[in-house]
């Protein structure tokens, strides 16, 4: 169906060989998104923000 | 025919400039705090929720955002969680779309190996067996360094370290060790045998950088690990039109990263820099966006 749904000009049946990439692009997309939502949700990204806020002694090699 | 090699030519010469132009002003958005270099602090605003795509150390003064690698470590070694689902999903979207572009166009890192190569210097070639053992390198890396240690080699707290962070990282000393030790009198003070080590491995990459094309992209970087998975199946990909190819052979001798494109243009070790297409006489390499 998405495929017909793209554009009026291209109303042409995709070869298979593409549909799969296709598919597997937006599965992985959608499954980014949820996970992203879920570390969030788990307040990951506030670990993150209170690790880079403060200067890292491992990176810059104090130790 | 000397018409069209002098128009080939000055087309390869603005697509490399207009990459590069891509390049600063990527590394100019995500190191946007210059002045930070002068007071050696580090940017502390909401930005820093926020991951870049390429590899830049949050230590660095001028960042304004995360760096992933660091950011997946820092959650892994943390006793709440083993693994971070928020950097993950961020890689996997910018992967699914971009691919190995971020390492082309968008990586700090990969720019300054880029500006250290055109340094005139004898250009050494990996021979091609050792070349293909050691891009393996690089997903050990990912795997060891920055997923598993850091979530399993704990201490008494429950904390773990940023392997790759502490041991490897030559982003990290040269982006954020070395500028805020010149400008911090307290931090030189506190430097010792581990900044001794990784200004060593940093100055050994950045002498390779000299000789090789991206040493550290080819066998080093877990971020271009991570992203090369998604090569073949990113939105954004190169593509090559067997039918119009006539086998000349030009885009693998000016690759820079020696793949085989004839064999397969979006295998995992291209970072999409597009030499192949600016140079293909025939334009059978085009960027598609499906």
């Amino acid at each position: 169906m998405l495929m017909y749904f793209r554009t009026k000009r291209s109303r042409i049946p995709m070869h298979p060989e593409k549909k799969r990439p296709h598919s597997i692009r937006l599965l992985l997309i959608l499954t980014g998104c949820i996970l992203m939502t879920a570390g969030i949700l788990r307040q990951e990204a506030a670990a993150i923000f209170m690790k880079a806020i403060n200067v890292c002694f491992q990176c810059i090699g104090i130790g | 025919m000397k018409k069209i090699s002098t128009n080939l030519n000055l087309k390869k010469i603005s697509t490399d400039l207009k990459r590069r132009g891509i390049q600063l002003l990527s590394a100019f958005l995500t190191n946007p705090f210059i002045q930070n270099f002068r007071s050696g602090n580090i940017y502390k605003g909401p930005l820093k929720y926020i991951c870049v795509p390429g590899l830049n150390c949050y230590s660095c003064p001028s960042a304004a955002g995360s760096c992933p690698i660091g950011a997946m470590q820092t959650v892994a070694g943390s006793n709440r969680f083993h693994i971070s689902l928020y950097v993950l999903g961020f890689l996997m979207i910018i992967g699914s779309v971009f691919g190995r572009v971020i390492c082309g166009f968008l990586c700090l890192f990969g720019f300054l190996q880029d500006l250290l190569y055109k340094i005139p210097a004898p250009k050494l070639h990996v021979p091609a067996r050792l070349d293909h053992k050691l891009r393996y390198l690089k997903y050990l890396i990912l795997l060891f360094l920055v997923i598993l240690l850091p979530a399993f080699f704990i201490d008494e707290f429950g904390l773990g370290e940023p392997f790759f962070c502490k041991y490897i990282c030559p982003a990290g000393t040269i982006e954020a060790g070395i500028p805020l030790l010149i400008a911090n009198r307290s931090l030189r003070q506190m430097a010792g045998n581990l900044f001794l080590w990784k200004l060593l491995t940093a100055g050994i990459l950045i002498l390779a950088s000299i000789f090789i094309y991206r040493p550290f992209c080819r066998y080093f970087c877990p971020l271009g690990a991570f992203y090369s998975f998604f090569n073949k199946i990113s939105i954004i990909h190169l593509n090559l039109d067997k039918n119009t190819c006539v086998h000349c052979h030009k885009c693998e001798t000016v690759c820079p990263m020696n793949v085989n494109i004839l064999k397969n243009i979006n295998t995992a070790e291209c970072i999409r820099c597009g030499k192949c297409k600016n140079s293909c006489p025939t334009g059978s390499i085009q960027w598609n966006k499906n």
